[in-house]
């Protein structure tokens, strides 16, 4: 395979598309066909005895959708989330949920073969939570894998 | 609305009538109409089969059916033509989903208790209360409230939930507090165990549609569900029986943290 930093041609079949957005400083990227919309921050009601990355949960357009703090999720300090933060709404399987983050910064198209599985290694930030990594002018970008991140997901179990 | 017909004999009534007298089911100089006879197979005990087996027969099913379809606000009727069938209809609510609330703050959140679980409201400050535990931080212990002519356990709900800190036990801090004390909401389940429900304010009662919470979250004690308030925000419904559970089993782990310290 030839090494080549042209990504920006239309996404083709080995091609996939990532929602880039920061989580305090930290950059992650999610594959976007699991992301069903972004909103805006509203304020969740917390529920009792709640892990302390689950926020609570909102109305979205009268169904129950629980939010994840991104941030404490990752091992981040917890986000002190008011109306400048977005929420993500994902959809994994029959599960959805939002998570919080600071802000979105773009859409990002990769081919599927520079994707490479996450280095074993145990420890530190988000460790476990991600999917893949890739490397795109210079910049590491960070797949989250939405399965350790879910309630009810492996890392819940 | 359901209904399920079939284009058999129809319900032979005079042999429901005699087989209604036999058992006792009704006076035997009782003359029912078609109609009273016709809900004469709903009643517990009445089968007009000759055999009984293992499953079948014993005059369980449609009486099982009629309490489950009461139990979720519904109707069953039957109606009966000779030798042209037989028709139940089933109607049900267009929603299951509706519940009567009362909207009750605690915590700083907004919770719903279901109206049908509650007996009566009263001040905190005008209870009888009392500890359960004795020693010298028995104020610390369980606490009773003597309501309806029974002891009752109190619930501070926020404590349970965690949106307070239970310091020094239930209410204690509000033990003190000349603002009022809180509202009590004593509640009773189905197998009839009550619970005191100690809340901060009774804001509404209201008819509240019943959502489920997405997202694989694994089931909380204390919480049935949740519904959205007219400010479009959520508000969790309580299970008050399950919450009493909840504060038992928060009281035990206080007792064993005592023990150990």
């Amino acid at each position: 395979m030839a090494l080549n930093d042209d990504h920006h041609h239309q996404p083709g079949p080995d091609m996939a598309e990532f929602l880039s957005f920061c989580v305090g400083a930290e950059e992650f990227c999610l594959d976007v066909m699991s992301v069903r919309e972004i909103r805006g921050w509203t304020a969740p009601t917390p529920l009792p005895h709640a892990p302390a990355h689950l926020s609570g949960v909102v109305n979205l357009r009268g169904t129950i959708l629980p939010i994840i703090d991104l941030a404490a999720r990752l091992g981040l300090p917890a986000t002190r989330a008011d109306g400048r933060h977005v929420v993500i709404v994902v959809e994994q399987g029959a599960q959805t949920a939002g998570l919080v983050v600071d802000v979105v910064s773009g859409i990002l198209a990769l081919a599927r073969d520079r994707l490479e599985p996450p280095p074993a290694v145990s420890g530190g930030i988000a460790s476990g939570c991600l999917s893949a990594l890739s490397l795109l002018d210079g910049r590491m970008l960070r797949i989250i894998d939405l399965a350790t991140i879910l309630p009810g997901g492996r890392a819940a179990a | 609305m359901i209904e399920l017909s079939d284009d058999g004999g129809g319900i032979d009534r005079a042999r429901v009538r005699a087989i209604a007298r036999a058992r006792g089911l009704i006076a035997t100089d009782a003359a029912p109409d078609d109609a009273e006879t016709d809900q004469l197979l709903f009643r517990p005990g009445f089968s007009t089969a000759g055999q009984v087996s293992d499953v079948s027969g014993r005059g369980v099913g449609l009486d099982v059916l009629r309490s489950a379809i009461a139990g979720l606000g519904g109707r069953i009727a039957v109606t009966s033509e000779p030798g042209r069938g037989t028709r139940f209809t089933l109607s049900m609510p267009l929603t299951l989903a509706v519940l009567d609330g009362i909207v009750v703050r605690a915590g700083g959140q907004t919770l719903i208790v279901p109206v049908a679980t509650a007996l009566e409201t009263a001040a905190l400050r005008a209870l009888d209360r009392r500890p359960l535990g004795a020693g010298p931080d028995r104020s610390a212990g369980p606490q009773l409230v003597r309501m309806q002519g029974g002891f009752a356990p109190l619930c501070d709900v926020a404590a349970i939930l965690g949106y307070r800190p239970a310091a020094g036990g239930v209410a204690q801090d509000r033990a003190d507090d000349r603002t009022g004390g809180g509202v009590v909401i004593l509640t009773q389940a189905e197998d009839g165990r009550r619970a005191a429900l100690l809340v901060d304010a009774i804001l509404d009662q209201r008819q509240v549609v019943i959502k489920p919470i997405r997202g694989g979250l694994p089931p909380m004690a204390g919480i049935a569900a949740a519904t959205i308030l007219g400010d479009g925000r959520v508000a969790l419904i309580l299970d008050p029986a399950e919450l009493a559970g909840a504060a038992a089993v928060a009281a035990a782990v206080d007792d064993i943290a005592r023990e150990v310290v």
